[in-house]
């Protein structure tokens, strides 16, 4: 995609304002994907396998003849080439943070079960596994002034809050997608950074979504009453 | 040598509109690409974005008036150096300014569609590169006229 063709891309796309005030998505996935065929082939390619990557909850394609260890051992090798095939230090930097995030989480789950330090360097991926590894027993893996909300979220799984914990979560990468989006001009950091945004938010969108469900089916059984048990499954 | 010096004059003469030109080009298109992208976003309000998009067309005809300045000193081995000094600065300074006034215009255009009460405000640093540019055309005419054939 020639340089300049970001600019009529990123334009028409629509401001992302607010994670929690927002109830609905300003541009459906179908609209967004029809936005996004302006680029190249290669840099969709890219984007895909950015998104992938990043995307929240994501987790080693199931396959049935590796074990865990070997998948997880994929999913890092994966995440490690991802970044270094990417041609840009502030495209690199904001990866290397996202998968921060997800490792120092994972960390803090593994020792609310009680599990050790890893044996190995090459546990997790990010630029702070090995830090993390020798700050295992360290409250907030001496992470706490780069990671501001970690207290917080740490507390909030001790404490079994895991959607509170989530919230957190999701604020803290929206900020700093936000702050990242602040310092890029029409470029494809600005849309990758822009298509990360949307994912967060969609994300939050789902989680009222199901509860909107959740309250729907809890409104149809009051009104049905006695009936709703004859109701078939 | 002489046929040289000469030639460095027509080159000075010409400078700014060619240079100018090619800046307004890219200028425009940029800001003409944003303004494309907008339309996708906004159900009105197209022309706006559209006429703000031409502006970085206005450092050609800079360039225009002041190679018509120029012309009029005429081209000979006493002039040949002043015309080729001022007409390659001033083309370079008119290049510049319009490209950087085509990023300004995107990233008004780009501001004023997500939220439209900002936009007499969002065009404030396209003006002001268009005041550099205005510089470089006002003192390029007084320079020309005192050029001594």
């Amino acid at each position: 995609m020639a340089n300049n063709a970001y600019h009529s891309l990123l334009a028409s796309l629509p401001h992302l304002d607010s994670l929690f005030d927002c109830k609905q998505l300003p541009i459906s996935r179908f609209q967004l994907d029809q936005r996004l065929s302006a680029l190249g082939f290669s840099e969709r390619a890219l984007l895909n396998e950015i998104e992938q990557q990043m995307e929240w909850g994501n987790e080693a394609p199931a396959r049935p003849e590796q074990n865990s260890t070997a998948q997880e051992f994929d999913l890092i090798q994966h995440a490690h080439s991802l970044i270094n095939r990417v041609n840009s230090p502030d495209l690199a930097a904001l990866l290397n943070w996202r998968l921060d995030v997800r490792t120092v989480v994972a960390a803090l789950r593994k020792r609310m079960r009680g599990e050790k330090a890893p044996g190995y360097s090459r546990w997790s991926f990010g630029s702070r596994r090995e830090f993390i590894r020798r700050n295992w027993n360290a409250p907030y893996f001496n992470l706490e002034h780069r990671f501001l909300w970690l207290p917080d979220v740490a507390k909030a799984l001790e404490q079994g809050h895991s959607f509170e914990a989530e919230k957190l979560l999701l604020a803290a990468v929206w900020q700093h997608l936000s702050a990242e989006a602040a310092k890029q001009r029409f470029s494809f950091e600005a849309v990758v950074i822009y298509v990360l945004r949307w994912n967060v938010l969609q994300r939050w969108t789902s989680y009222n979504h199901e509860q909107a469900i959740v309250r729907f089916d809890q409104l149809v059984e009051q009104a049905l009453g006695q009936y709703a048990a004859a109701l078939p499954e | 040598m002489e046929h040289f010096v000469i030639a460095l004059g027509w080159l000075g003469t010409f400078a700014p509109v060619a240079l100018g030109a090619v800046g307004s080009a890219i200028g425009c298109s940029l800001a003409g690409q944003s303004a494309c992208g907008a339309m996708l976003d906004v159900e009105s309000g197209y022309g706006k974005f559209v006429g703000l998009s031409a502006m970085p067309s206005s450092q050609v005809i800079y360039g225009i008036v002041i190679m018509f300045s120029l012309m009029g000193v005429g081209v000979s081995d006493a002039t040949a150096g002043a015309l080729f000094g001022i007409g390659l600065l001033t083309g370079i300074a008119l290049l510049f300014s319009a490209m950087y006034q085509g990023q300004a215009v995107a990233a008004a255009i780009s501001a004023s569609k997500n939220k439209p009460e900002v936009f007499g405000l969002s065009i404030a640093p396209a003006a002001i590169v268009e005041g550099f540019a205005v510089f470089a055309f006002v003192f390029a005419l007084v320079l020309g006229a005192s050029i001594v054939a």
